[in-house]
């Protein structure tokens, strides 16, 4: 069952071409791995599935719906969150407030109903509370629900980032390194949420990654992109002995080893 | 030898900085105007304060910046910068006194001379200066060498001596105002009519310092008992508070004669701009320097609709009122549409530029059958409430109050709802915002148009106060003085707004000599509070017992 | 298909299209009844033209500096306005000087470059000084606060100079040799027009030289392009933007001293309303961009000299020229929201992530 199906997606700069006739299709339920060396077009990748560019050629289908051109916005009413490289939470907001955001979409209420104090938006911020309260535990963040998000260590700051994407209860999660600047130790924790997410809350991970370790292990399938192109796609083991692959990585090799 | 100078560096450097910056006020005439005006009554005028502090405040910087924290070492960079300091005052005395400067500096005229030499002619004058400035350098080298508590009280009389002085005109009446033989007897005992006395001056300090001594000894006790607490009965101690509150703002007015309570108006009416541009400053962070429009809008609506004099459409104020924070509004999402994309500084610009258009149209020739032009529109009736004249300040306040009450509460509510979230969201990162699925637009026009509705709310009390409305009232300076109380306050913080609205908007009604220097404080205010305290004079306090007591109350006024 | 295309186009679009096609409507049916009204002679438009050439060439002088400075630091020098009211207003003291002793007419070409150099300094001083105490120590700081910081620098120099030269408007000396006119190819232009237009088109060619050829120059646009890059290049990116600034008070120093000798007046708040204006013609060429800039500003003074009279009169509006300043800030508005990157431009209004 494909939740995600991108047909001929091209992407350019002025002259330069960002991503090449992309064709993707991500599984729902699976974890999806797009690797490549820098400047293969993997973030560009990400902004145009979440609408903050507008690919020039080509159509993503999401749940058999075009999305291309929407918002951001809207793709996020459609089931899309993500998180980014480096981490962007709402550094003056406390971490309930940050997962409240996220909550967002799930919620109606405007500009009388807080006014005037209306039960169906007590009843509506009492939901947002009692979810967000529910997700930071789930990220291990209990009891510091009002420190500011500038305030937290880096590990937190990710995992914080993770609650509210998923705050916004989305189909498909995109996340861009999410491991990146970790230690093996909290790498191995990430793997094994990241997993977690899949196995009980049951949604799609497309993620970008630079740590091997964690792609070969996690990934259902991994797609790999040089210059704005797909050059291969298949199981871990697959890409693992691809001698295209091989030959992308040999330039920059080392830097996707010593991350 | 080189180490040496680059020891005494801090003294000269700060002292030639507290020189300049005293060279300035002397030049644009501040030490002159205010030399009228005392503090303590034929000893101490308070434009000779003002030059003092920024003489002792440069020297108690240069000590604490001095690099080695050996206390004779700054003890003696403070000697060196109030030395440097009354230097290059003197210098410009004897420059002044040779050469007429008078030609290109208005205000270097002979009495600021005489001023800054209390008085005395001749070398003795400049002797004169030179001594105070090694005094207010030995007296920062003191409070460098100082123990906290000790210290704190010297700086703490000082500021309420000053404190005194400044704010007689405010009093002064609400002592007179009640004729008890007490109040007048106290009246005349701390203040002559121009200044405190010396007996008053010493003792608002002795007072002063048995208060702060009563505080400082028991304020831990203090705080853990009211910890200790139960909580009901800390919540009970909290509305207590709202209630004392609440009865001095209801009989505020009586106190203050009518001078007072209409400098408490005009507060009043900055309060609600500040609290409409707090929205959308402070909640959604896009600067808007043309907030002044809806403010006019709000005006020339209730102008328009209840004066005689264009068309007699004959509206009273109360169903005015409705229409022109509507219009307000809708003002507020028309001209946010089209800047909806911009940032920063773009934003800031295209608003000004909105502001100074609708300034313009109001002012031309050709709109003036509609909206009068430059004469403006006259004969505004006052506001009738129930059968009476809303006609002293004194009334007008409580319409202010009920204003300002109003918009606190819809500020509040807002604030912890999704808008509000939603708002500060775009605030701290539009692009994330919308990654989250704010639709951009519709909450930045929210933002524009209940900020626009309060300013026109503001607007349309101010138009039927002042019973005329002109275009010249709705310059940008408006506009800059409500960023200024929004951003000095603190942004986003609500007390800060009507902390930032008194000192800014009530002390230059009272100091009347304060109007010449008004924008230039206030551009020294904004650039050192940027640079030295960016989140404000009272910040936005964000922690939990605050957020839980806030929605618990909604919950219960609602109920 | 509808739902598509709904999704695609947002209202606010629509409505901005309508209000940017009505205002080009209006200004079309303007021009054409003014024309077919005849209400104005070739001269009266030659006028209005040579008028808005020399207004628009002091904007342009102006604009560089925002351009330049918004360049190197990618923020908008709201004291710029400031920064080319007190050369001028400096200037006068020597201007009525040399007035008195009658150098002036004596001697107008030295007696004109002295004006010229002490604005120039004067200015330079209160540019370089503005960005060393109120902007260097926010480097990297969130960018409302530099924002705000300048809002206040402007507002303390022009309260500043009205305390030390007082708040009155002080008439700037007549030169007699600025006086009357000039037949330039059968046409009877002011004397003072002309040097303005010429004065400042050869300080622009002069600055746009050297920022395009010396090693200063190229410093400068390095830092424009990729401050971190320039850095480890070797160049000294405080002292580049120091010096863009001096280079943009030099340009408005120069500036103020055109526009007092065409206009015979300096005040406090001279600085204001050409700043706002000057800001739009930097907009208006694409900000960053210096002869994007320069023509930003000519086109802007033409506009302002020519279109009240063009479009507004034909529509029926009494007294069009209070409205001058109401257009040039549409325009500014209109810029902003159908071209971000004004003309030439190559920089973006708004940044997506």
């Amino acid at each position: 069952m494909t939740l995600l199906s991108i047909q001929e997606m091209t992407k350019r700069f002025g002259g330069l071409v960002a991503l090449n006739a992309l064709n993707i299709n991500v599984k729902e339920k699976s974890i999806h791995s797009i690797i490549g060396p820098n400047g293969a077009g993997k973030t560009t990748f990400f902004n145009c599935l979440t609408g903050f560019y507008r690919p020039e050629e080509g159509e993503v289908l999401f749940n058999g719906n075009s999305i291309v051109g929407l918002s951001p916005d809207r793709i996020v009413h459609k089931g899309i969150a993500r998180t980014y490289q480096n981490i962007r939470l709402f550094p003056n907001l406390t971490a309930l407030e940050n997962v409240m955001v996220g909550y967002h979409v799930h919620l109606k209420s405007s500009f009388l109903g807080p006014i005037l104090g209306l039960k169906s938006t007590k009843m509506e911020e009492e939901r947002a509370r009692q979810i967000a309260m529910d997700l930071l535990k789930y990220v291990k963040m209990e009891g510091k629900e009002d420190t500011l998000a500038k305030n937290f260590p880096y590990g937190e700051q990710r995992r914080l980032e993770m609650a509210r994407a998923l705050a916004s209860q989305p189909k498909l999660l995109l996340l861009d390194e999410p491991t990146a600047g970790m230690n093996p130790r909290e790498t191995q924790d990430m793997m094994d949420f990241i997993q977690h997410m899949r196995g009980e809350i049951g949604i799609t991970i497309v993620l970008i990654e630079h740590q091997m370790r964690v792609v070969m292990n996690i990934s259902d399938i991994v797609t790999v992109f040089d210059y704005g192109k797909m050059i291969a796609e298949g199981l871990p083991e697959e890409i693992k002995n691809n001698k295209t692959v091989i030959e992308a990585y040999l330039g920059s090799g080392d830097a996707a080893d010593s991350h | 030898m080189t180490k040496t100078q680059s020891l005494w560096n801090h003294g000269v450097k700060t002292g030639a900085i507290g020189g300049v910056s005293v060279l300035v006020i002397s030049l644009i005439g501040m030490v002159q105007s205010f030399g009228k005006r005392f503090i303590i009554a034929d000893v101490l005028p308070m434009g000779v304060t003002i030059a003092l502090i920024i003489s002792i405040l440069a020297a108690y910087l240069a000590a604490k910046k001095t690099l080695i924290s050996e206390k004779s070492i700054q003890f003696t960079n403070a000697v060196i910068s109030g030395f440097v300091t009354s230097g290059f005052l003197a210098v410009f005395v004897i420059i002044g006194r040779s050469v007429n400067l008078r030609a290109v500096f208005v205000e270097a005229s002979p009495m600021l001379y005489n001023i800054l030499t209390g008085g005395f002619e001749g070398p003795g004058g400049i002797f004169f200066l030179l001594a105070i400035g090694l005094f207010c350098g030995v007296f920062s080298g003191i409070l460098i060498l100082m123990n906290d508590l000790p210290r704190k009280l010297t700086v703490y009389s000082v500021a309420t001596i000053f404190m005194m002085g400044l704010l007689q005109e405010l009093i002064l009446p609400i002592l007179n105002s009640w004729d008890l033989s007490v109040t007048n007897y106290l009246a005349g005992l701390f203040y002559t009519l121009n200044g405190l006395t010396p007996i008053g001056a010493v003792l608002s300090v002795v007072t002063f310092c048995i208060l702060y001594l009563l505080w400082y000894a028991n304020q831990a006790a203090v705080k853990t008992k009211y910890t200790n607490l139960p909580k009901a009965t800390q919540k009970k101690t909290k509305y207590l508070g709202l209630a004392v509150l609440a009865i001095i703002l209801i009989f505020l007015p009586q106190f203050l004669g009518l001078f007072l309570s209409e400098v408490l108006t005009i507060v009043g009416l900055y309060v609600l701009l500040g609290l409409g541009l707090n929205i959308v400053v402070g909640y959604a962070g896009l600067l808007d320097l043309g907030y002044v429009a809806f403010f006019a809008i709000g005006s020339y609506v209730v102008a328009l609709l209840t004066s005689p004099q264009i068309f007699s459409f004959g509206f009273n104020f109360w169903q005015a009122l409705p229409i022109a924070v509507i219009c307000g509004i809708l003002a507020g999402v028309i001209l946010g549409i089209p800047v909806l994309k911009m940032r920063g500084d773009y934003l800031a610009i295209a608003t000004l530029g909105f502001g100074e258009i609708i300034r313009i149209l109001v002012l031309s020739d050709f709109l003036k059958p509609w909206l009068g032009g430059a004469q403006g529109i006259g004969s505004i009736p006052n506001p009738n409430f129930m059968g009476f004249q809303m006609v002293r300040p004194q009334h007008i306040y409580y319409l202010i109050l009920a204003g300002c009450i109003l918009v606190v509460f819809i500020s509040l509510r807002l604030k912890n709802s999704r808008l509000g979230r939603a708002w500060m969201a775009m605030r701290e990162d539009e692009d994330v915002a919308q990654a989250m699925g704010i639709n951009l637009v519709a909450t930045k026009l929210l933002a524009f148009a209940t900020g626009a509705g309060f300013s026109a709310l503001s607007g349309a009390i101010f138009a039927s106060k002042i019973g005329s409305v002109y275009p010249h009232s709705f310059n940008v300076f408006i506009s800059i003085n409500v960023v200024c109380i929004v951003i000095i306050g603190g942004i986003g913080s609500l007390p800060g707004i009507v902390i930032g609205s008194a000192v800014l908007m009530g002390l230059p009604e009272l100091l009347r000599e304060f109007a010449d220097y008004r924008m230039f404080v206030y551009g020294v205010a904004l650039v050192i509070m940027m640079l030295l305290r960016p989140e404000g004079l009272l910040p936005e306090v964000r922690h939990k017992r605050e957020l839980h007591d806030e929605t618990e109350t909604g919950t219960e006024t609602a109920a | 298909m509808f739902q598509k295309w709904k999704d695609r186009v947002t209202v606010t679009d629509i409505v901005m299209w309508m209000i940017g096609g009505t205002l080009l409507l209006m200004c079309l049916w303007g021009s054409v009844s003014t024309i077919r009204a005849g209400l104005y002679t070739k001269s009266h438009w030659i006028d209005f033209v040579i008028f808005g050439l020399a207004q628009g060439s002091i904007y342009s002088l102006i604009a560089t500096g925002y351009t330049m400075v918004y360049g190197v630091l990618k923020m908008i020098n709201f004291a710029h306005g400031e920064v080319f009211m007190s050369g001028p207003f400096t200037g006068y003291f020597v201007a009525t000087a040399m007035w008195r002793s009658e150098f002036l007419d004596n001697h107008p070409v030295m007696a004109i470059m002295a004006i010229f150099a002490v604005a120039m300094f004067i200015s330079t001083m209160v540019a370089f000084l503005v960005e060393k105490i109120a902007y260097r120590p926010l480097r990297g700081a969130p960018r409302l606060i530099p924002l705000i910081t300048a809002i206040g620098a402007s507002f303390f120099l022009q309260y500043l100079f009205r305390g030390l030269y007082g708040s009155g408007i002080s008439a700037y000396p007549d030169v007699k040799v600025l006086e009357g006119f000039w037949m330039i190819l059968g046409i009877r232009v002011l004397k003072i027009q002309v040097i303005v237009i010429v004065a400042a088109i050869l300080l622009m060619l002069v600055l746009y030289g050297f920022i395009m050829s010396t090693k200063v120059g190229k410093a400068i646009r390095a830092v424009s392009e990729d401050k971190e890059a320039a850095a480890l290049m070797g160049i000294n990116v405080d002292a580049m933007i120091s010096t863009t600034f001096i280079i943009g008070g030099m340009a408005a120093g120069a500036a103020g001293v055109l526009y007092a000798l065409m206009y015979k007046q300096v005040h406090f708040f001279m600085g204001f309303i050409p700043g706002l204006k000057a800001f739009t013609a930097a907009v208006l060429g694409g900000i960053g961009n210096i002869p994007g800039a320069m023509l930003g500003g000519i086109f802007l003074g033409l506009i302002e000299s020519v279109a009240p009279a063009l479009f507004l009169d034909g529509l029926g509006i009494i007294a069009p020229y209070q409205l001058k300043d109401a257009i040039a800030f549409t325009m500014l508005v209109m810029i902003l929201i159908f071209r971000p990157t004004g003309i030439l431009g190559e920089r973006l209004a708004t940044k997506k992530a």
